[in-house]
């Protein structure tokens, strides 16, 4: 079954393009990073004001001027500073980090217009000046539950949409073993390394990559696993004497790597 | 990975993506998960309803309390086994969910039935799980109360003299302050345990032979130092949960406000009818949001088995 609603776009120059819906999770999640981010400008802002307003009035109590209409025009300004920090956190943002801002960016998740195409202002703004109404009584978290495209109200006028971010994921660097990288260097001769798919490479360098964090036995058993698995596929008689099933995987990677079958594999395009 | 089609499920999932696929599964499974948390919901209020006839029957005749002795005891064992019957089904809707996510789907009387032959294991891992908070909490209490008094203010609390009290406040605000970081201490290591046992039935629900104290043992194992992040998936979870929350409120005001059209709101009839909505709105946000909580236990359990056992990582076989 499918986990994630997928969307396919046709871009302006007829191109197809293939996206991942953010999905509710992420959006949630970034929503509450963005908000904990304005709510604490906003206190800041509110505190400096209010210091900076009652030292002003004391120095204008102690000239003794009649500022008369002075604190109700703090206030209008303090109003529109409000607002324009919580309209304008997500305006900037998304303008300028091309659809993120700093939740987003955490939840790996980017505001895109319906065609592919990075959102600008016109749209940034929509999104955040009908912001309020989603929020009123969830009616965002509905839609965006509900429907097929998971738009909220903003989003259906702004003709945008979320999706999860498509970035080349950094991996850990491999650690290998001398002994794995003197096997690696006979291996293309002894065995049928040519049998290997690139997606049993992709398979042994996942766990190459992520068995530090693995839970003791049931790495070593998968190690062992993995090993018998791919020396079957490569017609290997025997794994050598005094190597572990973890410097086989590792001298196997290597050799299929150095063969220059490593650049096809799928999750590297 | 061409063979299997779903490529996502191998690699570790972000949080928000957890809770996502979650959601996900329940909308594409929710006749059969919703079916089976309505029914588990029922055994769970059946002990609760029973108390109804028997305290009218009582109250009517006035008489055989002596049977009180019977009854009481026969209730608890009821409520024991309700309370079974409810962890199991949820242990049966985890089970139908881990089950679609490994790409190996059951039938939901299999699941069902599989989950009901583990009953007790999973009343056992509830039971043990409860024990633990109380433990928790008791333990807080106790500390708090053996501080105070060994620093002379639980007398002071208890005999509150405002000249003394004038003359030194610092004892008593340190006081307020120690409690409040131990009440804080106390939800940090609740949140922490909860994470690290979030998927305490998920074992015993998915892996053969495995008994309660060992499901809550690979909980513990497959949760270590994924504790935050899982605290940070329920966390949010939890706020997905609040619009749900906040449309049964809403129900429950409006069907008030109808209510109260034709009753007078002091009236006796106005308190039922409100109860009763009230409580069977409660009981049907408590149904609705049962699977997803049991769905996204299955998702995080899947991608910790993912982290940490590397499930899925499998070559073709040659």
């Amino acid at each position: 079954m499918r986990l994630f609603n997928r969307i396919t776009l046709l871009t302006p120059e007829s191109v197809e393009l293939e996206f991942t819906l953010a999905g509710i999770g992420s959006r949630a999640l970034a929503l509450l990073i963005d908000y904990h981010i304005v709510a604490f400008t906003l206190i800041v802002f509110w505190l400096l004001l209010t210091f900076v307003a009652g030292q002003l009035l004391d120095y204008l109590d102690a000239l003794s001027v009649n500022y008369g209409d002075l604190p109700v025009w703090l206030l209008a300004i303090a109003i529109l500073v409000t607002f324009t920090i919580a309209t304008g956190y997500f305006v900037f943002f998304e303008v300028t980090w091309q659809g993120q801002t700093i939740g987003k960016r955490f939840a790996k998740i980017r505001v895109i217009r319906d065609d592919g195409r990075p959102i600008g202002l016109p749209q940034a703004a929509l999104r955040a000046l009908l912001r309020p109404i989603d929020d009123i009584l969830f009616i965002g978290a509905f839609f965006i539950l509900l429907g097929k495209k998971e738009k909220r109200i903003g989003d259906w006028v702004a003709g945008t949409l979320v999706v999860q971010e498509v970035r080349p994921v950094v991996k850990a660097a491999i650690a290998i073993s001398q002994a794995s990288e003197n096997l690696a260097a006979e291996l293309p001769q002894t065995t049928h390394l040519s049998k290997l798919l690139p997606d049993d490479f992709a398979v042994i360098r996942e766990y190459l990559q992520r068995r530090n964090f693995m839970e003791h036995n049931a790495k070593s058993e998968l190690s062992l696993q993995l090993a018998r698995q791919a020396r079957n596929l490569i017609s290997l008689e025997t794994i050598p004497q005094g190597l572990t099933s973890d410097e086989f995987l590792e001298a196997v990677y290597l050799a299929y790597q150095k063969q220059g079958g490593g650049g096809r594999g799928r999750d590297e395009g | 990975m061409a063979s299997n089609p779903n490529p996502y499920l191998v690699q570790p999932l972000d949080i928000g993506n957890v809770v996502s696929a979650g959601i996900q599964l329940y909308r594409t499974h929710f006749k059969q998960y919703f079916g089976i948390a309505l029914i588990a919901t029922l055994w769970a209020l059946l002990p609760f309803l029973l108390v109804i006839p028997i305290v009218l029957f009582y109250t009517a005749v006035q008489t055989y309390y002596g049977t009180l002795g019977l009854v009481v005891p026969a209730w608890i064992v009821l409520a024991v086994y309700c309370s079974a019957k409810y962890f199991a089904g949820a242990g049966a809707i985890a089970r139908l969910a881990f089950g679609t996510l490994i790409n190996q789907p059951e039938s939901l009387d299999s699941a069902k039935r599989y989950a009901n032959s583990r009953i007790w294991g999973f009343w056992n891992i509830n039971f043990l799980l409860t024990l633990m908070y109380l433990g928790v909490y008791f333990v807080t209490v106790v500390v708090l109360l053996i501080v105070l008094s060994a620093t002379g203010i639980f007398s002071l609390l208890t005999n509150p003299d405002p000249t003394t009290f004038a003359l030194n406040p610092a004892p008593l605000i340190l006081a307020g302050l120690f409690t409040l970081l131990l009440l804080l201490a106390m939800v940090v290591i609740f949140i922490w345990l909860g994470s690290r046992f979030a998927v305490a039935d998920l074992p015993l629900a998915t892996e053969t032979g495995s008994n309660a104290t060992q499901s809550l043992g690979r909980s513990w194992n497959l949760t270590y130092k994924s504790a935050w992040r899982i605290a940070l998936i329920l966390f949010i979870t939890f706020l997905i949960t609040i619009p749900l929350q906040a449309l049964a409120q809403i129900l429950v005001s409006t069907f008030n406000a109808i209510i109260a059209v034709s009753f007078p709101q002091d009236s006796p009839t106005f308190a039922l009818l409100s109860f009763s909505v009230g409580y069977i709105l409660g009981l049907v946000a408590g149904v609705v949001v049962l699977p997803l909580w049991q769905s996204i236990k299955a998702v995080i359990y899947s991608d910790l088995r993912s982290r940490r056992e590397g499930l899925g990582l499998k070559l073709r076989d040659s």
